[in-house]
């Protein structure tokens, strides 16, 4: 009875404390990195930015994505005539005859505040709207802030889908691998140290050339079946399909080895041996009790990798071997600024895709430092 | 006088026997067989990335004889130029039923090949034809397998880039040419990396959490966050084209003349191995500050504390020998790096280099070229992953080969 009364108080004391799930201490160990955190905010704003890309076109506050049916008059109004790239803050004549949706909703003295700039007065007079270059634009008048913008799109995307495709091809071969081992195990690393002597960017850029030439050469054909689909949709999706392919080729390589390794540390623990004495399936032993305990390093080393997926988009369309033509990105911008002899004159406009590109960057890599942290406390601090 | 006598003979016996002492060192016997393993197991890899590559390149459409955005030459002339360099043969496998020797149906001898040698050699010996049957069962009559007897012996064949063709450049003479330039950037890009990053790394761990700390680390996480792309026409375009410190191209040759000690040199060295060097100094600056952390909390730090020794001795003679070995061991993937990390900066500073030769040949449909480039990087990615292992063991006796 005394051990019972003199009990109560502890299991009361245990009950009262809070109960934190694993993602819950992962989230207060990330909220102390305050870079991290701002990180994440920087990449949460870029992908709202890059997903609403196209409602602010609509909105009149963006330029069209490819920038062709932007008709703005190349001389600008307020501008020397030899210089044909667009200054920052400076307005050309737009030969489109529409209005932005938004001049309907405005009136008063807000309509009359923005009239000048982007609005018609009262009839569609062709010379009154303008365009504005917020940032400046290129020798073809693309409005830059829109390139780079949408340029977040393909950078974005590359970085996200890369990753995500290299994690679930490299963790089903790699706890695949590890979780059988043996002869299963022994002829998967083998493939893999195979593909290990493969050089990645070789192959990407035969892969991407290959790529680039077949949709070249289908392009005005018609072509049914799942050839015919996939080159649709690769044309539709700017020729980012096949970058993926090309780029998530070699890609799962180290996450498989990683994810093998973990599977292996984790395979011979009690608590997997305690699942398989009370029955457990392998499915709900890899499923249920490996998964959880192997994702923390694969999520880190994957955030880690994005700024990789980015780079070599950035490189790869800096070469011409990336997205389609017209397909707004930052590797493409800039090596138009250099073909277009930017280093020497409009400089500016070689700043804005390449902070964008640090920026998203830096923040992958702060976020991925975070998630270290949070995920992964054995390697804290390094 | 003793002293001196056996000073002397221990240092002669140091270098007499110092590659059995190095061997012993870097693991013996087993060292030997295990790099014997890793050479043997390396062929068919090589072999299969050849296959890959050769496929691959047969593949992508169009030939280098009628590349993109080039005038179409007539057909005459496009058979007439496959069948010098071979490449009218089948690709892969000469099966009988190939459009290699399109007349007949006999499976044996399809033709007579006749030569003239001289035999005996020199200018005295017998002229006199030479007759040989060519036969249909040759299977491995094919491009592929030609190709590979060639490389076998060290012939990688002619280059079919338009340029370069009527030259009869040979794709082994080309590279050899072009090699050295992609290594002079790629070695001093990662002695740069070394020399700003270790005392960056040391630097951070040393001054944990202080400001010195933080400024380390924000310039090495800048460093990875930059691409080259980004880096290089900033750095152009201040110290080429503001300052004008720097050429922005190089206009004497300079690179493929060589290292050498002038200004000028070091002047159009300088922006790339910058571009490239800083990157590199990022991650092993990271690298050496996170091993050094690590080694700082190890017990034997705490024991030569404990005996009272200078916190300057502790750190740079007994912590920072252990903190190497992970940062030593980023040779490996660095040595691989060099070549294909050189792609981006080759390409901006328009230095005439392997990477340069490699996009172009894609780009020309050359097939030899695409080949012979490919081998290389993947010789030198498979040595890095070996040297890496062998350092491995060499600089933590711990770890054994098995």
């Amino acid at each position: 009875m005394a051990v019972a009364e003199g009990a109560e108080p502890i299991s009361l004391k245990e009950a009262e404390r809070p109960r934190s799930t694993p993602i819950a201490d992962a989230w207060r160990l990330f909220r102390r990195n305050k870079a991290s955190l701002v990180a994440l905010g920087t990449i949460i704003t870029i992908v709202f930015i890059a997903i609403t890309a196209s409602l602010w076109t609509r909105l009149g506050l963006l330029d069209a994505r490819t920038g062709v049916d932007a008709m703005h008059t190349i001389n600008p109004v307020n501008q020397a005539q030899q210089d044909s790239y667009p200054d920052p803050g400076v307005c050309a004549r737009d030969n489109q005859d529409r209005n932005p949706y938004w001049c309907g909703w405005l009136s008063g003295d807000a309509l009359a505040s923005v009239q000048d700039t982007y609005c018609f007065r009262d009839e569609p007079v062709a010379d009154q709207r303008q365009w504005c270059y917020l940032l400046g634009g290129d020798s073809q008048g693309k409005d830059w802030l829109t390139q780079t913008v949408y340029g977040a799109q393909v950078s974005l995307s590359v970085g996200f889908l890369g990753a995500t495709m290299s994690l679930i091809v490299g963790l089903i071969y790699g706890v695949t691998a590890g979780f059988y081992g043996g002869r299963i195990d022994n002829l998967m690393m083998r493939i893999v140290d195979f593909m290990y002597g493969i050089p990645y960017l070789v192959l990407v850029i035969l892969l991407q050339v290959f790529f680039t030439e077949i949709a070249r050469e289908y392009q005005d054909q018609e072509r049914g079946g799942v050839v015919g689909f996939v080159l649709d949709l690769n044309k539709d999706m700017g020729g980012l399909l096949f970058l993926f392919i090309a780029l998530g080729s070699l890609s799962w390589i180290g996450m498989a080895r990683l994810a093998r390794g973990q599977v292996l540390s984790y395979r011979e623990k009690e608590f997997v041996e305690a699942a398989r004495a009370v029955g457990a399936s392998n499915r709900r032993i890899i499923f249920v009790h490996l998964l959880p305990n192997i994702m923390g390093p694969l999520i880190v080393s994957e955030t880690l990798a994005i700024p990789g997926y980015i780079f070599t988009e950035a490189f790869l369309s800096f070469i011409g071997l990336g997205v389609q033509p017209g397909t707004p990105s930052w590797g493409a911008m800039i090596s138009e600024v250099r073909t277009r002899g930017g280093f020497f004159s409009n400089r500016h406009i070689l700043l804005v895709p390449s902070i964008a590109l640090v920026m998203t960057t830096l923040a992958f890599n702060f976020l991925g430092d975070g998630l270290r942290d949070a995920l992964d406390p054995r390697l804290r601090g390094t | 006088m003793e002293v001196t006598t056996t000073e002397r003979r221990s240092a002669l016996q140091t270098i007499i026997y110092f590659p059995a002492n190095l061997l012993r060192a870097m693991g013996g016997a087993s060292m030997i067989k295990f790099l014997i393993r890793r050479i043997l197991a390396a062929i068919p890899v090589l072999l299969a990335i050849l296959l890959v590559t050769f496929t691959l390149s047969h593949l992508l459409p169009g030939g280098p004889f009628n590349a993109v955005g080039q005038r179409r030459m007539p057909d005459y002339m496009i058979r007439q130029l496959e069948e010098k360099f071979g490449l009218n043969k089948p690709l892969l496998i000469n099966t009988p039923n190939d459009g290699y020797f399109p007349d007949g149906d006999d499976w044996k001898i399809i033709g007579y090949h006749t030569e003239t040698r001289t035999e005996g050699g020199g200018t005295g010996g017998e002229v006199r034809q030479v007759e040989e049957r060519v036969l249909r069962i040759d299977l491995l009559n094919s491009q592929f397998f030609n190709y590979l007897w060639d490389a076998m012996h060290l012939d990688f064949g002619p280059s079919l880039n338009v340029a370069l063709r009527d030259q009869n450049v040979q794709v082994g003479d080309e590279i050899a040419r072009r090699l050295p330039v992609s290594m002079q950037v790629g070695v001093f890009a990662v002695i740069l990396g070394f020399l700003l990053g270790i005392p960056l790394g040391v630097l951070a761990a040393v001054y944990h959490n202080s400001a010195v700390d933080y400024v380390a680390m924000f310039f090495a996480v800048m460093g990875q966050a930059t691409p080259g792309i980004v880096l290089a026409p900033i750095l152009i375009i201040i110290f080429a084209v503001e300052l004008r410190w720097v050429p922005v191209i190089d206009q004497r040759g300079q690179w493929q003349a060589g290292p050498e000690l002038s200004l000028y040199y070091l002047q159009i060295l300088a922006l790339p191995v910058i571009t490239l060097g800083v990157g590199m100094s990022a991650g092993i600056a990271r690298l050496t500050r996170a091993s050094l952390l690590q080694v700082l909390h190890e017990d034997y730090v705490r024991t030569a504390r404990a005996k009272g020794l200078r916190e300057r001795v502790v750190i740079y003679v007994h912590a920072l020998k252990n903190a190497m070995i992970p940062v030593a061991t980023i040779i490996g993937p660095l040595l691989a790096g060099v070549l294909t990390g050189t792609f981006v900066v080759e390409l901006i500073f328009t230095i005439p280099g392997l990477g340069k030769v490699f996009v172009d040949s894609v780009s020309a449909r050359d097939y030899t070229m695409i080949m012979g480039v490919s081998l290389l990087y993947s010789i030198f990615l498979i040595s890095g992953n070996i040297l890496v292992d062998i350092l491995y063991t060499w600089l933590d006796p711990r770890i054994r080969f098995d």
